[in-house]
């Protein structure tokens, strides 16, 4: 298929023509720079302050993991504007690659998503359109999110007419009559029946494709053939809630893979007499002043945490409490402020690889 | 000093509005610019010669070719007037030579780790789409202005290629070194057999020049010297001692030990003994560091209380935060003195680790 218009002799047409949702994407060459660039089309477009407002909202989410926009082409003449953007290469999110460890591997990818939803999210912008084609992976493995310009502006007054997105990954709340209160919920949901598809391939889409009121349940994340951490499942399954108000935000579904990707990653140094480590999940380390206090803190895999306490002792200045979680930096004390400099000071840092994609 | 090419308020091709000059390297000038049609800021750059004008072109292309979160992106390019402009992602915070300067004199184990970190994960993207950066050094590098530098991306990719003429023209005439402002900036952080034939280096003297940056992160000072003095010790390859603080801190083990193996791998005389970007990026990877928010404050009261190890930092937030000299990443405690640094929960204040003292 060729461009919709005449492109200013900076663009040439090189294909393959993509559907979108709101409009095709087009893949051409950027001569001056010598690149390929996606031209997504939106045919109705007239208004240019609608135009501009939409532009500067789409440029206003700085995220990783959303595609840069580079320029604008319009047609000679008449309405439609194409927006030129990075041009991502790799597979859609459905295809990415799998390792040894494949749980792990579909956490790191959510996570991934999370962030880019979750940094549109905090500019206050809904993407209304999040499902496996929209998001692909880049020629460094990084997931970016794409087909921006269906998005909303999130906030009290965002309604709408008509209920654009794809089929499947629609939140319930969109079959409702108009006018429709949107809000990020709507994107949580996609997020959630995306992450079911991506994890079991198409075979999952006919629950999806009811309509509510639903007949059938959304099936758990705990049937899921990737054996999934318990608190990742309960997360996921609330992406599914039909109201939207169940749901939980993206910034708290990125924060809680983000910890679970450094499962059993942290180092905790404690020095103690000598620096001891506590690094392996299930394991604890003891401390002792025989006649005055003991303690010891016990590493989950997720957090380190108080297992025992004999005794006066001190975290950070406040009375050590058996399961609650230390700080990632902290002084343990033990003995009685009386006691003063004749105490046992232990200082405890926490430290972990960086989450560099 | 040369003279600005443009002025603010001035307007190309109806999209870029010019609001201030920024700095210039030895190549080319750069403009703080408005895009209009996105209503955002872009770093505007200009070569400063029109004769560059062709090899500035290739080197657009080149920048163009990487397209990753550690490396400004390249948004647009475009010919006026027999001059080319290139127009990049730009990040407010300036770059990490300028941050080093005025605010940083050096950074604690933990922040140089993260930006290490990205660093590698930026040089490795461009190693694979095969682009040899050539020039990486602190001024161009440009991070965040938040104190715990989340953002760190790499410029001037296709920039140094243009310098690669330059550098090899300069070093045929031993007068012409010291006239030429990309030699003087670029000798500090350049490997042995750059030094030696700058044509015939390749990927890992970028690698050297990592290997630098983290020791010029973590010590403040720089590991050859500076300006001609530092060209025996980098062609003997002398490898520069173990910084102070990595001694004397105790709370900073381990991690300063596995810093200070990366720096060592990196600045290996023989350019196939250093790693590869992709294996800088897995020890990198290895590394366990604290990527805890970080905050600006002032030492409020130091070593008043008994014997003294420990005192108050008085937050920009108004908040009080407790520390202790262990935690404290610098020679001695001054009250007054400005601090970078993160806090945990404690009673009845808070308690900073670390503590950086800055500028």
């Amino acid at each position: 298929m060729a461009f919709p218009f005449k492109l200013p002799p900076r663009y040439v047409y090189e294909g393959p023509t993509l559907p979108g949702g709101q409009g095709d994407v087009y893949v051409c060459r950027d001569t001056y720079l010598n690149r390929q660039v996606a031209i997504k089309v939106l045919v109705d477009w007239g208004d240019t302050a609608a135009l501009r407002n939409e532009l500067t909202a789409i440029q206003s989410v700085h995220s990783r993991h959303v595609a840069q926009l580079y320029d604008t082409v319009r047609p000679p003449r008449g309405a439609g504007i194409g927006l030129v953007q990075e041009f991502v290469p790799g597979p859609t999110v459905k295809d990415y690659p799998r390792g040894p460890d494949p749980t792990h591997d579909f956490i790191r990818v959510l996570y991934q998503m999370a962030c880019g939803i979750a940094d549109i999210h905090k500019a206050r912008k809904i993407h209304r359109d999040i499902k496996p084609s929209n998001i692909r992976l880049d020629g460094e493995g990084v997931v970016k999110i794409l087909d921006f310009g269906l998005t909303s502006k999130a906030g009290a007054d965002s309604v709408t007419i008509d209920a654009r997105g794809t089929m499947c990954y629609l939140a319930p709340e969109l079959y409702a009559t108009a006018p429709i209160k949107l809000s990020p919920a709507i994107d949580i949901f996609s997020f959630g029946v995306t992450a079911r598809v991506i994890a079991e391939g198409g075979a999952m889409l006919p629950v999806f494709r009811q309509t509510p009121p639903y007949k059938d349940a959304f099936p758990s994340f705990s049937s899921c053939s990737l054996t999934l951490p318990s608190d990742v499942v309960a997360l996921l399954d609330r992406t599914l809630s039909v109201s939207p108000s169940d749901r939980p935000l993206m910034s708290e579904i990125r924060d809680l893979l983000g910890r679970r990707l450094l499962y059993g990653k942290h180092r905790a140094v404690v020095t103690y007499g000598q620096m001891h480590e506590l690094s392996t999940p299930g394991k604890s380390i003891s401390l002792s002043i025989p006649g005055i206090g003991a303690t010891s803190i016990k590493y989950d895999g997720l957090r380190f945490k108080i297992g025992s306490v004999v005794g006066d002792v001190y975290i950070n200045n406040m009375r050590a409490v058996v399961g609650e979680e230390l700080p990632d930096s902290c002084v343990i004390t033990i003995g009685a402020q009386a006691l003063g400099a004749s105490r046992t000071f232990a200082p405890f840092n926490v430290s972990h690889p960086g989450v560099v994609l | 000093m040369s003279t600005h090419l443009l002025s603010p308020d001035n307007k190309l091709i109806d999209r870029y509005k010019i609001i201030r000059y920024l700095n210039e390297g030895g190549m080319q000038q750069v403009y703080l610019a408005e895009d209009s049609v996105f209503n955002r800021q872009v770093a505007l750059k200009v070569p400063k010669t029109a004769s560059a004008e062709k090899r500035f072109e290739r080197s657009a292309q080149v920048s163009a070719r990487i397209t990753h979160a550690n490396v400004a992106a390249t948004f647009d390019y475009f010919d006026l007037e027999s001059r080319g402009y290139l127009i990049e992602e730009f990040i407010e915070g300036g770059t990490l030579s300028e941050r080093l300067d005025k605010q940083f004199g050096l950074l604690d184990p933990h922040l140089a780790a993260h930006l290490f970190h990205h660093l590698s994960k930026g040089v490795a993207a461009s190693h694979r789409a095969g682009v040899f950066h050539r020039d990486l050094k602190p001024s161009n590098i440009m991070v965040s202005a938040d104190p715990g530098l989340t953002s760190v991306k790499i410029t001037d990719f296709g920039i140094a290629k243009m310098a690669e003429e330059e550098i090899a023209d300069a070093f045929k005439d031993n007068d012409s070194i010291t006239g030429s402002q990309t030699v003087m900036g670029a000798l500090p952080y350049m490997a042995p057999e750059m030094v030696l034939d700058p044509r015939g280096a390749a990927l890992p003297a970028d690698i050297w020049a990592l290997g630098a940056i983290l020791y010029q992160l973590v010590s403040g000072n720089l590991p050859f010297g500076q300006g001609l003095r530092a060209v025996p010790a980098i062609v003997a390859a002398v490898l520069p001692p173990q910084p102070a603080l990595f001694v004397a801190k105790d709370q900073f083990q381990p991690l300063t030990g596995h810093l200070w193996n990366i720096v060592m791998s990196c600045l290996q005389k023989d350019p196939a003994q250093r790693p590869s970007a992709d294996g800088l990026v897995e020890m990198c990877a290895k590394l366990c560091y604290s990527t805890a928010e970080r905050h600006l404050g002032k030492i409020d009261s130091y070593g008043g209380q008994r014997r003294g190890k420990w005192g108050f930092i008085a937050s920009d937030d108004g908040t009080q935060v407790f520390f202790h000299r262990d935690s404290f990443y610098g020679d001695t405690v001054t009250s007054g003195a400005r601090v970078n640094f993160a806090r945990f929960p404690g009673v009845p204040q808070n308690r900073a680790f670390p503590v950086l003292p800055i500028k």
